[in-house]
Formats: structure tokens, sequence, C-alpha cells
């Protein structure tokens, strides 16, 4: 767990897909945050992330990290907040006219 | 435009199967990931924030209206039902499927693409004026040494793994529309003597992290003797270019560290050493490349069309919209009766560069009606109708108008270069599309009041300069200053004959303050400004400081 964190939970990308997963409680990689698994416990998280790892050599998912939320499941980093919640960007341009206007 | 012979449909089928065959091997857990990675960036599959991403080969940037449909149907197939064009005239998809991805190489195979070369220590698409064969100012059409340089580069076992990524960019013309100086290698085709054509090179242009113009390295190159020079140049790089540090690995800090003269002897003394007879096809092969490419018949085409006019021209006198937009979107062609009609794919406020599923189809539909089945990408993150009928003008504008690509804001600030940033590149420090779209709609009014022509926006996402920032008129870089994105600004860089790096105003500003700042400098320039002047013109007569008083109130 990044260690400025309270908490965290595990990212990863899913190797066919390539979309980002969450390691869950149970042990599987949901598409969805609310799934993941809030680690609290520094040593815990540690454990559970070389699991991930193991998934990793399974070619299940790639590059599994930890990534530091808040309580309500929203990362602290922005890339990760932006990985976690998806592009930022205004798919209809008039929404971005009127939020300049 | 070249038709492929069977032997590049061969390679372009053999390689797609190849990647199956690869991708089958990752996913049954034969290849571990480090394996594979170089193999998927060989074929421009990226791994990035959200999902991967495939980066199609649209080689010089030129397009026929079949495979601009093709493109619209992998986005809809396979992907979210839209795509990215970039600054090296190529296309993104931002989500596709590993499991996909070699349906969509077969896909783009039938329709003469691939996305081969389009990431990777090698070299990269070719990229070229977009204007090319059909500008009124062009001395030499750069198509066929284009394809020459495509074939050449395509899969050359020297050069697959070079110390980094290698950048090509031809003009034939005096006035540079391909960015040449801000290339590793820049190529000036022009007339020699009893007008053939000599090419003069240009080498060590580059941006990112160490922004650096081109030297000349070499006048006048017959164009018979280009490749093996060229395979020189690439022989000495590839054996003293650095590999021990990725940001000190491009050809620009080869020639910084040797010195000008020094790299010249080196290339100098491979060149001697280098067979040309080896390369003695070069002029068979260009005239077979022209021969294989399909030419506009603009005469026969003229006299089917001409009588298809008076009405439409009398109508599109009355439209100021048109007025506007041609005014702004349309070059001067070298046929007469004909022009180039640009498409700008910067809506207000929109995302740079992106075009949907269904905007893809259309315009493949407008190309083959009125642009003599042929499009092009510009490394502005536009697309361009190349060989329009002017009586046909009007038409054409209102079927761009009928699916939201009139904006007729071709070279205005608005026309805003952006790289996906943070909310796509997983090399990004900032955001970089919103920032654009808060731009365009907060300046777009003011173009159509004021003359803005000369000012241009380009936004990176980060030190890598993906958008060129270092060569706008405004150049804007997002950073992460502490967990908090923050926007430098650097004014003054051009990037055409008379190529510039910007130098930094001043302090970083946050995402929501750069519409604001850009804006006051707009205001500023549009002041100050002397007749015929652009804004970096203006910044290098008047200086820094002024522009820094402006910007930062």
């Amino acid at each position: 767990m990044p260690a400025k964190h309270k908490q965290s939970i595990i990212i990863a990308n899913d190797l066919r897909t390539g979309l980002s997963v969450y390691l869950t409680r149970d042990s599987r990689w949901s598409d969805s945050v609310s799934d993941a698994e809030v680690l609290s416990d520094t040593d815990y998280a540690e454990t559970r992330l070389q699991a991930a790892v193991g998934d990793e050599r399974c070619n299940l998912v790639i590059d599994p990290y930890l990534i530091g939320i808040e309580s309500d499941l929203s990362a602290v980093d922005i890339r990760e907040q932006i990985r976690v919640s998806g592009p930022t960007i205004f798919t209809d341009a008039h929404v971005a006219v009127t939020q300049a206007a | 435009m070249y038709q492929y012979d069977q032997l590049d449909q061969s390679i372009v089928e053999q390689r797609s199967a190849e990647f199956r065959a690869q991708v089958e091997r990752r996913l049954a857990g034969k290849l571990s990931e480090a394996e594979f990675k170089p193999l998927r960036l060989m074929n421009g599959l990226y791994l990035q924030l959200h999902a991967y991403m495939l980066r199609v080969a649209i080689p010089y940037g030129v397009l026929s209206a079949k495979q601009m449909t093709m493109l619209a149907d992998i986005a809809d197939k396979y992907d979210r039902g839209y795509g990215h064009f970039t600054t090296r005239q190529n296309i993104q998809y931002n989500w596709p499927k590993l499991v996909e991805t070699p349906d969509i190489l077969d896909d783009l195979a039938t329709v003469q693409m691939h996305a081969i070369q389009t990431s990777g220590n090698c070299i990269r698409n070719i990229t070229t004026d977009p204007f090319a064969g059909v500008a009124a100012d062009e001395e030499f059409d750069p198509r066929p040494l284009s394809e020459l340089l495509r074939q050449w580069s395509t899969l050359h076992p020297e050069f697959a793994y070079l110390p980094r990524k290698f950048k090509f960019a031809i003009t034939g013309s005096a006035v540079d529309r391909a960015a040449i100086k801000v290339h590793d290698i820049g190529l000036r085709l022009r007339a020699g003597p009893d007008n053939t054509p000599l090419t003069d090179i240009w080498v060590g242009g580059g941006q990112g992290r160490t922004p650096k113009v081109a030297q000349l390295f070499k006048q006048g190159v017959r164009v018979e003797v280009l490749l093996p020079y060229l395979e020189a140049i690439m022989r000495v790089y590839n054996r003293y270019g650095r590999r021990d540090n990725k940001y000190k690995a491009r050809i620009k800090i080869l020639l910084a560290e040797t010195g000008l003269e020094k790299l010249q002897e080196q290339v100098e003394a491979e060149f001697q050493s280098i067979d040309q007879a080896v390369f003695s096809y070069v002029p068979e092969e260009l005239k077979r490349i022209t021969e294989n490419s399909i030419k506009p018949n603009y005469a026969r085409y003229k006299q089917a069309h001409i009588e298809n006019d008076s009405e439409t021209t009398k109508r599109s006198d009355s439209s100021a919209e048109f007025t506007a937009w041609k005014h702004q979107n349309v070059k001067p062609h070298k046929e007469n009766g004909y022009v180039i009609a640009m498409v700008s794919l910067k809506p207000t406020g929109g995302i740079p560069g992106d075009a949907t599923s269904q905007q893809m189809r259309e315009i493949a539909s407008i190309a083959a009606r009125y642009s003599h089945d042929e499009l092009r990408v510009t490394h502005r993150q536009n697309l361009v109708l190349p060989h329009v009928l002017e009586n046909e003008l009007f038409e054409v504008w209102q079927a761009l108008v009928e699916i939201d690509l009139a904006e007729g804001n071709i070279d205005l600030p608005s026309d805003i270069i952006a790289c996906p940033g943070l909310d796509y590149c997983a090399l990004a420090t900032a955001r970089s599309i919103p920032i654009a779209q808060a731009v365009s709609a907060k300046i777009r009014a003011t173009e159509k009041k004021t003359d803005l022509g000369g000012v241009s926006v380009n936004i990176s996402g980060c030190i890598n300069a993906c958008a060129h920032h270092h060569v706008a008129n405004i150049g804007v870089l997002g950073l992460n200053k502490g967990g908090v994105e923050n926007y430098q600004l650097t004014l003054g860089g051009r990037n055409d004959q008379n190529a510039s790096i910007g130098e930094r105003l001043g302090p970083g500003v946050s995402g929501d303050e750069v519409p604001e700042v850009i804006e006051r400098i707009i205001e500023f320039y549009v002041d100050v400004r002397e007749s015929g002047e652009s804004l970096s013109d203006t910044y290098d007569r008047v200086g820094k400081d002024p522009f820094k008083e402006a910007a930062y109130v």
C-alpha cells in the first residue's frame, strides 16, 4: 500500500480486454470498483498484492498495483481517479461551450 | 494514390497472421507480458490508462474513401464508435480488445492498411505535406518518394531495433506544411538544374524534453542516391546513438554531442562504404510507384460536372457562413477550377482530432462523390478533401454541415492540436483534451469577430510533447506539481520553414486559468501586432515581458 494512504485497493488491466479491473475479497477480478477489496492493513495489502502478481503470472491480468483511496472509494491521485472513473472529456461539445460561458 | 502490388499485400497479410499467432501464444500463457510487449508494440498495440490502444498507420496521411469507411467500420465493430486522428497523420482507437486485434489487422489488410511500425524503436510512419501533389505552390510531389521510403523502411532488418523511435517528414514546397525541421530527418525536395529533383536533408530536429530545430545536414542530394545516403545516416545513428538513457537516445542528442561536422564526416564515410549498385532499382521503382498510383482525371470529371454549377453558385453567394468557411478552410489547388477543402476536426468545444464512425463514413461518401475518392489527414489533426471542383464547393460545405464538420477555423487559435493527455495516455502527467475544449469554447466567438489567423495553440499533457507545444505560437504543457495539474505556457514557437522553439513565459497556471490566460495573450497580440505578423513574429519583436505582463494579471 502506498505508505501515505490509509486505505488502498488493487488495480490491474485485464489481459484479454485491457480494461481496468479490481481485485475482490474472494480473489476475483471485477471491472467495477465497488467490488474492490478495501485494504487498510499494510502487511495484508502486501500479501494481497502478491496474490495479484500471481494472477499476472497466470496471465489473467497485467501490472497489478496498489492505489490509495478515500473513504468513498475515489482514488487519491488524479491519475488513478481518471483511471477508475474514466475520461473526463466532454463528449458533447455543447457542454464544453456552456461550461466556458 | 498508390495501390499495393502483390508483394505489398502479402507483407501485410503475413504480418497479420504472424501477430495472430503471437496473440494466441500470449493468451495461452506461452509468452509473458515482458516477451509479448515488444511484439505488440511493433504492431501498434499499446496498453494505455484504461485499455489497449491500437495505432493504425496512414502512410503519409493519404486515404481512399474505401479505407476511411473501413476505419469507421472498425470503430463500430471493435471499438466505441469513434477514432482519434493524430499528429503523425495516423488514427488511434482507444478501446480495442487484445483478443480482437488480429481481426482488426485482418480487416485493415483487406483495404491495404496495417499498424506496422506505428510504435517501437524503428522508423515510424512517413509524414508529408497534406497538400502533396495538389498544392499550388509545390515544386515536386513528395508522395512517390514518401512511398519509396515507406517500402524501404518497412521491416528493414537493420533498423528494427534503433536506439529510439525515428521520424521522417518530407515536403516538396518552400512553405513547409510538414514540419520537417522538427523531425529526426526532414527532407525538402526542390528543383535543381534542368528542373531535376534534389533533396536537402535536415537532421536532428525533435521535441520532447529536449526540443531542437533540425540542422541542414546535406544539400542537393540526387534522388537516385538518397536511399544509400539515408541508410548511411541511419547506420551511424544505430551505431553511435545512445542506448543507456532513453531520454538521450534520439539522433538530435547524437548530433549535439558529436557536432555537425564530425557527424557529417562519419555519415560520409559510411556512405562511401555502401555499395550503391544495390540501390540502382530506385529510378525504376519510383517509376513503378508513380504508375501504380491512381491519378485524378481532373479534365474528365470537370467536363462531366461542369453544368452542375450556376444555381449552386448563386445560392452560395448568399450564404455568409459558407463564405466564412471558404475563406478559412479552402486553399488554392494546382489545377485550374479545383480547390483543396480542409475539414476541421475541431468543432467549438469538441475533442481535437476525434471523429465518430458516422462522420468517418459520411466524409468517405463526400470524398467519393466530390474529391476523386481521396482524403488526407494532416499533422494538425484535421482532414483534407484534396480535389474539389470549385463549382461543387457549396454542396461539399452543405454535406459537411450535416455531419457537424463545417467549422471554419483552420489555422485559427481554436484549431488546437491536443494529445490524448491524462484522459487516455499512460505516460501523461496532466489532462490536455478538456483544456483544449475549454480554450476552444472560449476563443471561438472572438475568432468570428477578429482576424486571428497566425495564432496556433498546441496542448501537450506531458513533456514528451506529442501535441508539439514547443513549436506552437502558444504552447501549453501540462505537468503534475505535487499531485495537482499545472500548465506551463510557451510563446514564440513555429513549425514551418522558419521553425523555432517557444520560450517559457512564466509560472504555470491551473487548468481553469488556461483559457483566460490564452485569451489575454491573444488580446495583447491583437492590440500590438503589425500588419502581417503572426503571434510569434510579434513576440520576437516586442519580447517576452510585455506578453508576460498581459498574461499574468
